[in-house]
């Protein structure tokens, strides 16, 4: 079957693999996001209230007594939930599922009720309690292809769709259907432990989609019913 | 460069290398294209290319390729034909954003006004600036004292490290000054010592089976997080049906401990006397190589001089001195442990053992590095697959050849300031106590100029105050830095260098498999402020100075001068630009099996390859050339250190005994000879009773090599685990706070016999009882808004001590207490 050009032969439902067991927690996934996506600086003093923005956060979860202490560290981009409890909640449609399974947020539309920040069980949204801030020349450094946000939003991982745009724009203009690897997160395209893996769930054959059906596999919070799209691959054989 | 310039180099575009955002290599400007077909100039959105460069956050050498757009950069990300970083990035590389595009940088040539280091200071053109530099220095030489003019440099690698010589000598100054920025954990020299040679070793994790870490800090501070980080994903999961095994000993659990299969508490510094308890398992259970031994060991049996005296050797070392309980009590691990462990590190098939990795601040010592490294020889995995393996030759990089005039060759014939490399046995890097000794006594003569490039003494030195005294008594003090850093806080003229993105750059690194690398930068960007590549810098000083220096020295083009220092490159033969891994294969079997592919293109064809691709390396690594690996005066792996043995016979017998007191002190009595051998103690640092808990620094993983922490990215991730950020925190056992009465989240001060930190107290039950845990990395008085004066810097109240061996000022077991910070 030929595909349409600029997209994949059937319709994509895009989603990611963790593999616990290659993560060394290096954090590189959580600055690529941030150089990637505009998200504001943070300072002692937003650290302080709390309202530092991640879209990618490195979560610890300390476990056992002394000497059998335990601490497992988890990267959490947002899980784009095939059932996503944030969308319900939003009066204004704000927040949505596209048809290829990553929940958006569409800031202009945002009323800043942050009924979806609570609603979200991974905590992955974040309000803007401040206006960003740039100083003179750090603002070079901003990606063209993602909007600035104000404060008042709320705003999320949206799993770099601009690079989905791009390279949609970039396989049309070629002639050709998107292919495996056009499209990569920014968190994915720097993880040095190679412990990533972004794609297409739909297609059974593709790597993402394999390794998500792991022995090893779990999903945060699954019994919530929120049908995440993000699988992780627990350490050990 | 100005910016006009830079954009009709960006025109010629021979070097827009362009990517997109898969992970293969691919046209990326499609949309800047397409709009060009359109053929509407005013429309069209600025030019979009990824360039290749070198990440110098960290040592590392990663190849990186920097998003330009227009004249900004935008992204940055691995370059994915590099064979380091292999299209990936550290968290640290990733940030390189905010160093480039730091408000807080110096924005051009300044000089002081009012007293040294009250930060005031006049913006000056750079004719004022570089003439206020040239001047005094034109007329020291004139008095012939160019000696009295010292540099003081980064690590002695790469393009700035050889212009600074080329300078130095033209100008005639013999004391060009590398500088340690991290206190050296001693690995290096304990390599030096056994193995000979001074490349170095790495460690192949990719195909080990099983991974004995010592507090190496493997995942948090290896020299090259990204390929390390790599070669651990694939040691985990990268075989099929092998899975490599893990354990890691260290005093608190860190997140290399928290990856690990196993984390074993180790208390702190005892790494090389648990090392030796291994090493007696394995020797008591005869569970070593024999034959590796046999052939490529030396020192491991007893031995009889010529008048028929019996020495000890390793063997004897181990059994007499470290029986079960002294390593139990001493390393705090129980002996079923230390056993089961030390049959598996025997069992696996390939097991290598690794101590504290660079930037280290425990007190292993140098007997302690050797101890770990011995364990490597006893199961034999030198230059095997999934062991240790020694570093191949760099190829040599050489500018021209200077002749010194007379006036210069007289200063050169004078000795080095601090006295060459100053280790008894083996030259550690320059410390900044020693060079803070000899600036103060005038000895053997004074110093006049000191000029500050990739060095920060300032904030290394320990203590501070001896080495701001040092400083003080320099008449002039000239800094090439691109932050306002503590030393350069204390400079009479500042020229600020433009920083990597802005500028050419050629450095040097090591694969995981001991391959060279040299790597190419070139501008991606044009300076963002009034700064200048700090090659260019010294040129146009050296113009101002006038003949004959001038001449020796003359102003070059910074691409030039890289062509003319990769020109050996290309004749050597050997290695080729990156290229996809490919082709590295097939070069590699084509050489293997003696077809070696000389380089019949023509050089302008080479170079454009090596700045199209970021670089040059050599796939091809012969693993039993024994005479490089080992090195030594036996020509052996030396259990027992023939040079730190020839070095003990030239001391008087009080001299050994003082050495002997320098390395154990409670072990005084022995015979001295044994320092030849891996003799590792536990030094508690017990003293006055007051101070009731050990101390165990570490470095924050996200900071550590780096030189510059302006970055709100990074400090914002410094301690996760604990969801601590922007200051500094101590980790403290729960029942170890309670019983004194501190609760979590309240700030306290540290206090040692040499000064106090503050910091947020943390209850972590990964923290050792009895122990405080102590990040270090932050406490920078200057710098910029995301530095100053955010958290504390606990080195400051550490106990230091001279190594014997290296002459390098090292950190001592420190013992300490808390003290609350608010009246209770
Ligand atoms: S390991 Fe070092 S060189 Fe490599 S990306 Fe990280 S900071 Fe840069």
């Amino acid at each position: 079957m030929s595909a349409p050009t600029g997209t994949t032969a059937h319709r994509a439902r895009w989603g990611m693999v963790i593999d616990l067991d290659r993560c060394t927690a290096c954090q590189a996934c959580v600055v690529a996001c941030q150089a990637e996506n505009n998200i504001p600086n943070s300072n002692p003093h937003t650290a302080q209230g709390g309202r530092n923005i991640h879209w990618m956060e490195m979560i610890p979860f300390v476990e056992g007594e002394y000497p059998h202490t335990e601490m497992r560290l988890l990267p959490r981009p947002c899980m784009h939930c095939d059932n996503p409890p944030c969308i319900k909640v939003c009066p204004v449609g704000a927040t949505q599922l596209s048809s290829e399974g990553i929940v958006g947020q569409i800031n202009a539309r945002c009323i800043g009720c942050r009924y979806c920040t609570t609603a979200c069980p991974y905590t992955v949204k974040s309000f803007n309690w401040f206006k960003p801030q740039w100083p003179e020349v750090m603002e070079r450094y901003l990606n063209p292809d993602v909007s600035v946000r104000f404060n008042g939003v709320v705003e999320k991982c949206t799993l770099c769709h601009h690079r989905l745009q791009k390279a949609r724009d970039l396989a049309a203009y070629e002639g050709r259907p998107l292919q495996p690897g056009d499209y990569t997160p920014a968190c994915v395209q720097t993880c040095p432990a190679e412990a990533m893996v972004f794609g297409d769930l739909a297609n059974p054959r593709s790597a993402v989609a394999v390794l998500s059906r792991s022995k090893r596999a779990f999903r945060l919070l699954d019994e919530l019913g929120t049908e995440p799209k993000v699988t992780y691959l627990r350490e050990g054989v | 460069m100005d910016r006009r310039s830079f954009l009709k180099v960006l025109a010629g575009g021979t070097f827009g290398v362009a990517y997109g955002y898969g992970l293969f290599p691919r046209l990326a400007a499609m949309p800047a294209a397409a709009l060009r077909e359109l053929g509407d100039d005013a429309l069209r959105p600025p030019e979009e290319r990824w360039i290749p460069s070198i990440c110098q956050q960290c040592p590392g050498g990663c190849g990186i390729l920097v998003r330009a757009y227009g004249d900004r950069a935008v992204k940055i990300d691995g370059n994915p034909l590099h064979p380091i970083s292999r299209g990936r990035l550290c968290a640290r590389g990733q940030a390189a954003l905010q160093l480039l595009y730091d408000p807080d940088r110096i924005r051009g040539p300044m000089v002081r006004v009012g007293e040294r280091g009250a930060g005031k200071w006049r913006s000056v053109s750079w004719d004022v600036g570089l003439a206020a530099v040239a001047k005094p220095l034109a007329a020291l030489r004139a008095q012939g004292r160019a000696h009295f003019v010292a540099m003081l440099t980064g690590p002695p690698r790469g393009l700035d490290f050889m212009v600074g010589e080329w300078f130095m000598e033209s100008y005639g100054s013999p004391n060009l000054i590398p500088m340690a920025r991290d206190r050296a954990a001693g690995r290096d020299e304990a390599v030096a010592l056994m193995q000979g040679g001074e490349a170095g070793v790495t460690h192949d994790i990719e195909n080990a089976t099983y991974i004995l870490s010592l507090n190496s800090g493997l995942l948090e501070r290896h020299w090259s997080a990204v390929q390390l980080a790599r070669a651990y994903g694939r040691f985990r999961r990268g075989r099929s049906n092998l899975r490599g095994r893990f354990v890691h000993f260290e005093p608190r659990l860190s997140v290399t401990g928290a990856k690990a299969d196993e984390w074993v508490p180790l208390r702190p510094g005892s790494e090389g006397v648990l090392a030796n308890g291994i090493a007696s398992v394995l020797i008591r259970e005869g569970r070593y190589d024999r034959d590796f031994v046999q052939e490529r060991v030396f020192g491991f049996e007893d031995w009889r001089d010529e008048g028929g005296a019996l020495h000890p050797g390793y063997q004897t070392l181990l059994l007499r001195y470290y029986p079960m309980e002294r390593v139990e009590e001493e390393s705090g691990v129980g002996r079923e442990t230390i056993t089961r462990i030390a049959r598996e590190f025997s069992r696996s098939a390939a097991a290598v053992a690794i101590g504290p990795e660079g930037g280290a601040l425990g007190a292993a010592g140098l007997h302690g590095q050797m101890a770990v490294h011995a364990l490597n020889a006893l199961v034999g995995n030198l230059q095997r697959k999934g062991g240790v393996l020694s570093r191949a030759r760099m190829p040599t990089l050489s500018l021209p050849p200077v002749t010194p005039d007379a006036v210069a060759a007289r200063s050169l014939a004078q000795p080095p300031i601090n006295g060459g490399g100053g280790g008894a046995v083996v030259n550690g890097v320059g410390s900044a106590e020693r060079l803070a000794a000899r600036l103060a006594s005038a000895d053997p003569y004074p110093v006049e100029a000191v000029i500050l490039r990739g060095a920060n003494p300032l904030f290394d030195a320990h203590p501070q105050a001896s080495f701001l005294g040092a400083l003080d008594r320099v008449g002039l003090v000239v800094s090439l830095a691109s932050f306002l850093d503590e030393t350069t806080v204390h400079a009479d003229v500042v020229l600020p260098d433009s920083t990597p993105m802005e500028r050419w750059q050629l450095d040097t690194s090591y694969t995981l498999q001991g391959q060279p690398v040299v790597n190419l930068g070139r501008p991606v960007v044009p300076p963002t402020f009034d700064t200048r590549d700090a090659n260019e810098t010294l040129m146009a000083v050296a113009q101002r100075i006038g003949a004959p220096v001038s001449d020796r020295f003359p102003v070059v083009e910074p691409e030039a001068l890289i062509k003319g220092a990769v020109v050996s490159l290309h004749a050597g033969g050997s290695g080729e630009p990156f290229g996809a891994p490919l082709e590295e294969a097939w070069t590699t079997l084509l050489e293997q099996s003696g077809w070696r592919v000389p380089h019949d293109e023509p050089f302008e064809t080479f170079w454009e390859g090596l700045t199209a691709r970021g670089g040059w390396w050599d796939p091809v690594y012969y693993r039993y050339e024994w005479g490089r690996v080992l090195a030594t005066p036996s020509g052996r792996f030396e259990l027992r250190s023939q040079r730190v043995a020839a070095w003990l016979s030239s001391l008087p017998e009080s001299g050994r005994e003082a050495a002997l007191h320098g390395v154990a002190p409670s072990l005084q009595g022995l015979g001295t000879e044994l320092l030849a051998l891996p003799l590792a103690v536990r030094d508690d640092g017990a003293g006055d009773a007051a101070y009731d808990l050990e101390v165990n620094p570490y470095p924050i993983p996200i900071l550590s090599g780096l030189a510059h922490t302006n970055e709100p990215w990074l400090q914002d991730i410094t301690g996760f685990h604990l969801y601590r950020n922007w200051e500094t925190w101590v980790e403290i056992h729960p029942q170890t706070a309670g019983e004194r009465g501190f609760v979590d989240g309240e700030r306290v001060w540290v206090e040692s016999p040499s000064g106090r930190v503050l910091a947020r107290l943390r209850l972590f039950p990964g923290a050792m009882p009895g122990v405080i845990n102590l990040p270090v990395g932050l406490g920078h008085t200057s710098g910029g808004r995301c530095t100053a004066g955010i958290g504390d810097a606990p080195q400051r109240i550490l106990a230091t001590g001279v190594e014997p061996l290296t002459g390098a000022t090292v950190y001592r077991a420190t013992r300490a207490r808390l003290l609350p910070v608010e009246e209770r």
